[in-house]
């Protein structure tokens, strides 16, 4: 049985109108977006919804020129545009070049976007246990990770100290399958994320040791509070990251836009750089576990 | 560019041409950012929903398709969720605080054109629906009361208020050429 036959219309009907008109919590948010995550017409029509309550808003609001853009907020907006850009294409998947005697090559497939048909694959797989997940969220900065090993007292200090807050929610990371090169298969360890702070740090053992000129890691985080039916995708760009050494290492996180509820924590293997939209495959993956209160 | 003349400066964007992003954000800022000073008045958080809501802007853009609404719309649509999902994040809920007017959309007056007969359109929509459904949507989308708010203002059951919201969102749908993609929502 698909999950999409465990919604019911009348339900999902109900939060469309509530996410056009008054929001949602992030319950019955995290429940929508699997749902629009495996139906591309529901998505249009929880756009139509959107689309409908904007232009009754905007023609109940009588237009006036009184006041116009920041000139400062309007240079953030340049800067924010240009960081956006990608760095390189998008549309060149690499496949993954490892280090050492484990040079062989990601097949690839062919790839596909998270968007798309076969995205949307994954995602109906992770959907179901996004409806069972509690969410999290963000930060923002540049530039590629540094690995660093526990030993490395600061860091791991971070670490213990994140881990030991309330709010802090960790996964476990794990295999991806489906196309997921099997060289990640002994892939474990933890992912702590915090909304308040938003902050987080990855735990990672067993991951192939990369050669960052030919091929980097990069972090995606699936933000179940990003409305599909809005933005063409819910995952947030978590930084990109190296593996130089073999054991235990810890990455910070490095989201590039706010994840209000992260719900997913996914690697991929990219081009030097990184990506901004990722054709996958991922490799390693962490699903937040809802709290049960 | 013949390219400019019959592509939307969304579609533009679309293609990673950087002067389209300059000329949204100077026909469309002020018009994000009247969202943002009525969902946040004139806080420093308002300047923040801008930045989030253009980025929003920036990642949609390939997928607007001008058939379905107008550029205007669709952006005031995607800043519009994201500042309501923002507030709903901080436990609070989207209210007609400050603005009573939003600036209108600068230059190319056809488009101008454009949103004010949709406008127009729309209005005469909600004009045209039984009372209290007007009421009803402009309490929900005007005032920012909460379904469970309007109900316990107008004495209606909460049901009732859905339904009339739904059932004027729908008409508005249709008025703006929106097809309904479900048998649910055509009721």
């Amino acid at each position: 049985m698909s999950n999409q036959t465990q919604h019911n219309p009348e339900r999902l009907d109900e939060l469309m109108v509530d996410a056009a008109t008054q929001g949602l919590n992030p319950q019955d948010q995290a429940e929508l977006s699997a749902a629009l995550a495996q139906d591309a017409a529901l998505r249009t029509e929880a756009e139509a919804y959107e689309l409908a309550a904007t232009a009754i808003e905007l023609a109940m609001t009588k237009p006036s020129s009184t006041e116009s853009l920041p000139a400062s907020l309007r240079e953030k907006l340049l800067a924010d545009a240009q960081a956006q850009r990608p760095s390189q294409s998008a549309s060149t998947n690499p496949g993954l070049k490892l280090a050492g005697s484990q040079a062989s090559q990601v097949a690839d497939t062919g790839g596909f976007k998270w968007t798309d048909g076969r995205a949307f694959g994954w995602y109906a797989a992770i959907a179901a246990t996004l409806a069972l997940c509690v969410m999290l969220m963000q930060p923002n900065n540049q530039g590629p990770q540094t690995i660093t090993p526990p030993d490395e007292l600061t860091l791991q200090q971070k670490y213990e100290a994140l881990a030991a807050n309330d709010e802090t929610v960790t996964a476990k990371w794990g295999f991806a399958g489906g196309d997921a090169n099997e060289q990640f298969a002994n892939a474990t360890g933890e992912v702590i994320w915090n909304n308040e702070s938003q902050t987080g740090y990855m735990k990672l053992n067993g991951m192939p040791i990369n050669n960052p000129t030919e091929v980097q890691y990069q972090l995606w985080i699936v933000d179940a509070s990003r409305d599909t039916s809005v933005e063409n995708t819910n995952r947030v760009d978590g930084g990109v990251f190296d593996i130089t050494a073999k054991g235990e290492v810890i990455v910070p996180i490095n989201a590039k836009l706010l994840a209000r509820d992260a719900a997913v924590f996914a690697i991929t293997a990219e081009s030097p750089g990184g990506v901004v939209e990722s054709k996958g495959p991922l490799q390693v993956v962490a699903v937040v576990e809802k709290e049960q209160s | 560019m013949t390219q400019a003349t019959t592509m939307s400066l969304l579609q533009q964007v679309a293609t990673g041409d950087s002067r389209a992003v300059a000329d949204v954000i100077d026909k469309y800022g002020a018009l994000v950012w009247s969202l943002a000073r009525k969902y946040f008045g004139r806080s420093a958080e308002a300047e923040d929903a801008v930045q989030d809501a253009f980025i929003a802007v920036w990642r949609a853009a390939d997928r607007y398709d001008p058939g379905t609404a107008g550029e205007s719309t669709f952006i005031a649509m995607i800043a519009r969720r994201r500042m309501i999902d923002r507030l709903r994040k901080q436990g609070r809920r989207p209210t007609a605080q400050t603005l009573d007017s939003a600036p209108e959309p600068s230059s190319e007056s056809e488009s101008r054109l454009a949103d004010e007969e949709q406008a127009e359109r729309v209005l005469a929509v909600i004009d045209e629906l039984d009372p209290p459904q007007p009421e009803v949507i402009r309490k929900s989308l005007m005032d920012g009361l909460t379904h469970s708010e309007i109900a316990e203002s107008t004495g209606l059951p909460l049901g009732t208020v859905k339904t009339h919201i739904r059932r004027g969102l729908i008409k508005v749908r249709q008025t703006m050429g929106i097809a309904s993609n479900t048998a649910g929502a055509t009721s």
